[in-house]
């Protein structure tokens, strides 16, 4: 008899188990649901502090209501250890609206935006980048911003050329959060000064500093590292204004890889790879392989982010080699720095033409509006993420991680697509941002978003593994330049990259 | 010819007495703990593999995740069959996934027969617990691990190599070597695992054959040979039939170990699958990809099936 009770508990706690590990995965969505819920309860005395100050600029303004609640997707910024939760909150207290937020792991972001489509859970606001931002728009996947952007205050406070960088056929579908980052090229300052070498200001001399790095400084295992040959923004000096990728020149869009000046590219990295310039693992190297070979201090040159990762670069650098210098280049006279392609917040065309009003409305124009919402998504929550201290915002530490300070939490405040109004937020820059941040302000170029044609989107998967697999072995010398132009010829026109073009080009 | 009763015993052959609904029912009664512990197991086998087979009608439509999706008929699997990356992707994944099968079994039945001979329990145990560790270690941790081992650099084996005088090796960047060190990788990652079954069939031989075996003059390999292997056999086809049926689902393992120098000899159909639908949101040529992938399983699972039935007098699958 008590056998048979424990064989019926048994068979209850299995079932139970297997059935509790089965919804496991949901979880963690629930225990977001009872906090966001929590939330809303605590903060129903919402302030009416952005309505005054949207009501405020026009009395004959169209009276936009605020929305209950906002879906939004994110996969940077703000984590959840970060206080995340007090910021939101913050957000729900100075607007009145709930932002029923989702944080993506980065790599799965857009797989699972794309299944969000598929099954019909899209979320209201999410950002796009540059390569999938035309797919987006092409499908009718999210809604055309450009009437209610020029209609708004932003327009006209943004520069004219990030407008033109991120429109599609002249139409705008998403808005900066910031103005994007710029590839910029570092050196080790310290081993030109051991060698008395100037910094380079041609490819020729480019090389030789490599070459010496290579030959005179002990340390030096590595000339110049990158992830992979394919960036010309991460090898500029190679490159030269060569496209890896379709480009648009002189109006036109040209397929780069077929170009001329993609064979001259092809054939410097070649040469570099030989002479054992290069980092002989590039083509399997990752950004943090990279970063790491950097930090341990055995790199000569590395191209990288401009701005906070100039200041991480010199600090990591230091930290393991005593008295080293990241230092940030001018590009090289055929070089052309380049900034990432920009990405932007959306709003799904499957919200209404009023809840796209509101969201425009109260949450991305407030992001920009050069005062209170700015502030809140550049440094965050007052006491929680930053202090007042004279007329500058002071980052407090870090919550998850004390010994670093929060800098940014939403819109890095040094790359703002326009600048605060209110003048007791400065923030201070370090040195070592601003200097390479003032290189790729003076000399870097913004890339245009390439729109989308059919044709194209049927081959990419098909192209980009052909072009790959040529480059690759043109750089490590298993095919002469002349084989690798000529198998790309053969295998355009397989693909048909003629009508890709004429898609394009709208002919 | 004589019928039989009820219950009755013919050759090993138990058949069930027939039982009414009712009876069926009061079985179902008694037994309802088992279905109560089944029931979790029977609901996700129907939500996770049943269900989703519905999902094939995809491909034949043209349908990306913004759009309802059209009837193409046939349109995307001609465009895979008159794609030359699709049957690049077809060849890479058959002999990958064939030679590693291979590869798998030998040393699985392999390294079984050694650790079976070891008389020392605690030994032994030690020997499985080390040889099972790497199947629980991730593809990207194995990945990282082996690229940092392999790099001409800074790995050991080319520290090894230059050493004795060679010069560095890229592994993983060369076409002929990504290949060997994928199989190696694999053999390391899950030969350990392999052998368990193997083992639990080398424990349940008869060890008055070896004994009698002894006694003839067998000798040591000839025991190996003679009994052990033959004694072994129904389960190692049954293993191979299993496998077989995953023989085309190759994806992790490749995919974390692709590098651009080497992305046209490794690329399988899984990776292939990957790139369309991600790269360019085309989940109606993926899932035709996807779909003629299960059928080939299924035409060599039927095939391995039909086989076993000639050579053994049975099949698995029944």
């Amino acid at each position: 008899m008590r056998r048979k009770v424990t064989s019926k508990v048994m068979a209850v706690v299995c079932a139970s188990a297997m059935v509790v590990s089965a919804v496991g995965c949901g979880a963690a969505d629930t225990t977001t649901e009872v906090a966001d819920t929590k939330t809303q309860e605590t903060t129903t005395q919402a302030s009416e502090t952005v309505e005054s100050t949207v009501a405020a600029e026009s009395t004959e303004e169209k009276v936009v209501e605020k929305p209950d609640s906002i879906t939004w997707w994110t996969h940077d910024g703000l984590n959840e250890e970060n206080g995340a939760e007090q910021w939101f909150a913050e957000y729900e207290n100075l607007t009145g609206i709930h932002l029923d937020h989702q944080f993506i792991p980065n790599n799965e972001y857009y797989d699972k935006l794309k299944l969000a489509f598929a099954s019909d859970e899209v979320p209201e606001v999410f950002d796009l980048n540059g390569a999938n931002l035309a797919l987006y728009a092409s499908q009718g996947a999210i809604r055309d911003l450009t009437d209610l952007l020029k209609s708004s205050g932003l327009y006209e406070k943004v520069d004219p050329s990030i407008w033109d960088a991120i429109a599609i056929d002249g139409k705008i579908y998403a808005i900066p959060k910031e103005i994007p980052s710029a590839a910029v090229t570092y050196v080790r300052g310290d081993w030109l000064e051991r060698l008395g070498m100037d910094v380079p200001t041609n490819y020729d001399e480019f090389l030789e500093m490599i070459r010496r790095f290579k030959e005179e400084i002990p340390e030096c295992e590595i000339g110049l590292t990158a992830p992979g040959v394919k960036s010309e923004m991460n090898l500029p000096e190679f490159y030269q204004g060569a496209h890896y990728g379709f480009a648009k020149v002189n109006g036109e869009w040209i397929d780069g890889f077929a170009q001329p000046e993609m064979a001259e590219a092809m054939q410097r990295l070649q040469d570099a790879y030989k002479e054992g310039l290069l980092d002989m693992e590039i083509i399997t190297n990752t950004t943090s392989t990279c970063r790491d070979a950097w930090y341990e201090g055995k790199v000569g040159v590395f191209n990288y982010w401009s701005g906070k990762w100039g200041g991480t670069l010199q600090d990591r650098l230091v930290a393991n080699n005593e008295g080293a210098v990241a230092l940030a280049i001018e590009p090289v006279d055929e070089a052309q720095y380049l900034y990432a392609t920009l990405s932007g917040l959306c709003i799904s065309s499957k919200v209404s033409d009023e809840k796209a009003e509101q969201i425009f409305k109260y949450f991305i124009e407030y992001m920009h509006d050069g005062g209170e919402g700015q502030v809140l998504f550049q440094s965050g929550v007052e006491g929680v993420h930053w202090e007042q201290d004279g007329d500058t915002v002071k980052p407090l530490p870090n919550l998850a991680d004390p010994s670093a300070v929060t800098t940014s939490v939403w819109i890095t405040p040094w790359l703002a697509i326009s600048p605060l109004e209110v003048t007791d937020k400065k923030t201070e820059v370090a040195e070592a941002v601003s200097k390479s941040l003032a290189i790729t302000d003076a000399t870097a170029s913004q890339v245009a978003i390439t729109p989308v044609s059919t044709t194209l989107n049927k081959i990419t998967s098909d192209l980009e593994l052909e072009k790959a697999d040529i480059l690759a072995k043109v750089v490590m010398g298993e095919l002469t330049v002349e084989e690798g132009v000529a198998a790309y010829a053969e295998v355009a026109d397989e693909l048909n990259v003629e009508q890709v073009l004429k898609e394009l080009n709208g002919k | 010819m004589k019928l039989l009763n009820k219950g009755e015993r013919v050759k090993n052959t138990y058949v069930p007495p027939k039982k009414s609904f009712k009876q069926k029912m009061i079985d179902v009664y008694h037994y309802r703990w088992f279905y109560l512990m089944f029931f979790p197991v029977f609901t996700s086998l129907l939500v996770f593999h049943y269900f989703p087979i519905y999902g094939i009608k995809y491909a034949f439509t043209d349908y990306t995740p913004f759009t309802e999706p059209t009837f193409v008929g046939f349109a995307n699997f001609e465009y895979l069959f008159s794609s030359k990356r699709f049957w690049q992707a077809f060849r890479n994944t058959i002999e990958l996934s064939f030679i590693k099968l291979v590869l798998g079994m030998v040393f699985s039945v392999g390294l079984a027969l050694l650790i079976d001979e070891v008389r020392s329990v605690n030994f032994r145990k030690l020997t499985q617990t080390i040889v099972y560790i790497p199947h629980f270690i991730s593809w990207v941790v194995v990945a990282s691990i082996f690229t940092l081992f392999l790099s001409p650099q800074s790995g050991m084996v080319n520290a090894i190599l230059t050493a004795l005088g060679h010069e560095p090796i890229y592994f993983l960047a060369s076409d002929s070597w990504w290949r060997v060190v994928f199989y190696l990788l694999n053999l390391w990652k899950e030969t350990g695992w392999g052998t368990i079954i193997y083992i639990a069939a080398l424990a349940g031989v008869d060890q008055e054959m070896y004994e009698a075996a002894t006694i003839d003059g067998a000798g040591h390999l000839q025991r190996v040979w003679y009994i052990s292997i033959p004694a072994i056999s129904v389960t190692i086809l049954t293993v191979f039939i299993l496998n077989l049926a995953k023989v085309l689902n190759l994806f992790d393992s490749v995919f974390v170990l692709q590098n651009d120098s080497v992305i046209k000899s490794s690329d399988v159909i899984g990776t292939y699958v990957y790139r369309l639908g991600i790269t360019s949101a085309d989940y109606g040529v993926s899932t035709a990809a996807g779909l003629f992938k299960s059928v080939i399983s299924l035409v060599l699972i039927t095939i391995a099936n039909w086989l076993s039935k000639k050579i053994k007098g049975e099949g698995i699958l029944g």
